[in-house]
């Protein structure tokens, strides 16, 4: 019950969070709300307006891409796989711009299956190459990957025309400048269903930890829960891009965070990781928007200045991948 | 010197003295020759080919030789054909070095420059040297490339993030950031010349001490070179040539990792073979992607990088297959 830690700084979080921006808001200012008063307008409604959806979504998205990188991770048996830097959430993107700029005025509830489209072929494309090399080797492909996917999309951009483009490059650098109430309600009313499947499938996913031989001497190979689990992943990832763009180490970061606390079956680790990928997401968002004030670095960028180290730390200290 | 290598070698000529006339508008000929002189009579054309597309070619010629014997220089001196300077960090170093020095009061001059990505990318090879020795043992190759595309990550991202804070410097250095030959000046020729030059020449008279580091350490010491010099010379070299040419075309990134290869299957394993191939198709490759860019339409602001990271990445995964293919 050590995960209830996170589930205890989450309403902490969430407190200094709406706090925290470009206007510093006091506690007594944050009561205001619940007050009917004419003095209230301007502060309930840039909270109500800008900074609530806003965290909404920021949580969401992390408890989604938690949850996704915890079960590549256990289904690829490569603790170092995360959607963002294996080329998933890249492709996604390079879909939905493809979209945007062939197709404007499309309804929003679509872009995430274009989105959907982009991340299965990614991840289809990564497990045939998986089966054929190590698990080293995939990380280093899907970086590679992911590299030209970006340069493909910067082609896009460029064929584009001029007055779409602006709108796309704010989504693409990974912020969430613009989320309103639109997006919170597009994203709980998908991961209403994808999250229960996703912890389902985390509480199936524990005969992953053993070796190929004894899973198949125990009867439990689980090839159709794979192929679910990877369907799953991409569509989280894709619905996360949809939202936010192109965001990257949490789903790596979320479980290792997780696995500090817990046992490393994936059954327990379902929640922790989502809570605190919530909490990661949401933390290097306000850090983007309280830092230099009325500037605003987007989550995707904080979060690879903050994932960087830890993973490269992640790497030192457990040396995971040394054979 | 097979026909292959002859027809390569006056392709490279032959581009690098046509490249100039590609573009728009089109020139013929004659106009090259007519206006290229420095006694043409002033004109549009002859401003156009003397200030824009002279400098833009020489400087793709000297950045891709850099880049390509750079390259070449790291994977035989790390025994590891996946290595490059910008897959393991250190062109991004080096552009964090200029950004950070663009955002500081000090004035911008070319050596300035060069000495600020000199210093980025000084700093991030001892890192990721440093940190590949921690995490995963010296000098082991999956390690190398790890820690670096982190590393680089983390420099592109810390980059990105100085450049929002600062919209002064993001205006003034937006295009070189994605690597782009457009914006090239003809002051910074000289200097990078005279850098590209020197490097390349200090990394041929240091091949043979090379050649010997790759028969062992103790082998090295045998033949009385301390191998823990001639590391560092070699290191400094690939250091100047990819500063060099990062402080003035941006980082490039994958054309170090397949010049070599394309090099080695042409010419053969010889170091000095190997090595003089990289500088002729490093120039030959960047000079190609940027005519190719100058001539499709609307794509002139497309830095070429684009090209280059779509043909560099399926050979880099095809070498990764090869290399880590499952057994069994």
């Amino acid at each position: 019950m050590r995960w209830l830690i996170y589930l205890a700084l989450l309403p902490l979080a969430l407190l200094g969070c709406l706090q925290s921006g470009s206007v510093t808001l006091s506690a007594e200012q944050l009561l205001l709300l619940f007050q009917p008063s004419e003095m209230a307008t301007t502060t309930s409604q840039l909270i109500l307006q800008l900074r609530l959806p806003r965290m909404l979504c920021a949580m969401l998205i992390g408890a989604a891409l938690g949850l996704a990188g915890l079960l590549l991770q256990s289904r690829s048996g490569n603790p170092m796989a995360d959607p963002g830097m294996l080329g998933i959430n890249q492709g996604a993107a390079l879909t939905v711009v493809l979209l945007l700029i062939s197709l404007p005025g499309l309804d929003p509830v679509l872009i995430p299956l274009a989105g959907l489209a982009g991340a299965l072929s990614i991840t289809g494309l990564l497990w045939w190459l998986s089966q054929r090399c190590q698990p080293v080797a995939l990380l280093l492909i899907g970086i590679a990957l992911s590299s030209l996917l970006a340069a493909l999309t910067g082609l896009l951009l460029l064929v584009g025309e001029q007055q779409r483009i602006t709108t796309v490059l704010t989504w693409l650098s990974g912020s969430l400048a613009a989320a309103d109430w639109n997006d919170v309600w597009l994203l709980s009313g998908y991961l209403l269903f994808l999250l229960p499947a996703g912890i389902w499938l985390c509480f199936r996913a524990d005969p992953c930890l053993l070796d190929p031989l004894s899973r198949r001497m125990l009867g439990a190979e689980q090839t159709w829960l794979n192929s679910l689990s990877l369907l799953l992943v991409a569509t989280l990832s894709a619905l996360a891009v949809t939202v936010a763009g192109a965001i990257g180490f949490i789903g790596l970061l979320a479980p290792h965070l997780a696995r500090l606390l817990h046992s490393p079956l994936p059954s327990r680790l379902a929640l922790p990781s989502m809570l605190s990928g919530a909490l990661l997401c949401l933390l290097a968002d306000t850090l983007g928007r309280a830092l230099f004030a009325p500037l605003q670095l987007p989550v995707g960028l904080v979060l690879a200045i903050i994932g960087a180290p830890m993973f490269l730390l992640l790497l030192i200290t457990r040396k995971t991948l040394k054979r | 010197m097979t026909w292959t290598n002859r027809l390569l070698c006056m392709a490279a000529c032959l581009l690098a003295l046509l490249s100039p006339a590609l573009g728009d508008p089109v020139f013929s000929l004659l106009q090259l020759w007519q206006f290229s002189l420095p006694s043409a009579p002033p004109s549009l054309e002859a401003l156009i080919l003397q200030e824009l597309r002279w400098p833009r070619t020489l400087v793709a010629v000297l950045g891709g030789a850099a880049l390509g014997c750079a390259g070449c220089l790291l994977q035989r001196l790390t025994a590891n054909q996946l290595a490059s300077p910008g897959l393991i960090g250190i062109n991004q170093g080096a552009a964090l070095g200029l950004v950070l020095l663009i955002m500081s009061p000090l004035p911008l001059s070319p050596l300035l420059s060069f000495s600020a990505a000199f210093t980025g990318a000084l700093l991030a090879m001892v890192l990721v040297f440093m940190l590949t020795r921690l995490s995963f043992g010296f000098l082991s190759p999956e390690g190398l490339l790890l820690c670096g595309a982190l590393l680089g990550s983390l420099y592109g991202a810390l980059t990105l993030a100085l450049l929002l804070i600062n919209q002064h410097a993001l205006e003034q250095i937006r295009f070189w950031l994605a690597g782009s030959l457009s914006y090239v000046e003809p002051s910074q020729l000289g200097p990078m010349a005279i850098l590209v030059i020197s490097g390349l020449l200090f990394a041929f008279a240091l091949q043979r001490r090379l050649q010997v580091l790759e028969l062992g350490s103790d082998a090295a010491h045998g033949l009385g070179i301390n191998p823990l010099h001639a590391l560092i010379q070699i290191m400094l070299v690939i250091l100047v040539l990819t500063a060099a040419a990062v402080a003035v075309i941006g980082p490039i990134l994958f054309l170090g990792l397949i010049v070599p290869h394309l090099s080695r299957s042409l010419w053969g394993d010889q170091l000095w073979r190997q090595l003089s191939g990289s500088a002729v198709l490093g120039a030959l490759l960047l000079l190609a992607a940027d005519s190719f860019i100058r001539l499709t339409p609307q794509a002139d602001q497309l830095p070429p990088s684009v090209p280059l990271a779509v043909l560099g990445v399926p050979c880099f995964i095809w070498l990764i297959m090869r290399r880590y293919a499952r057994e069994s």
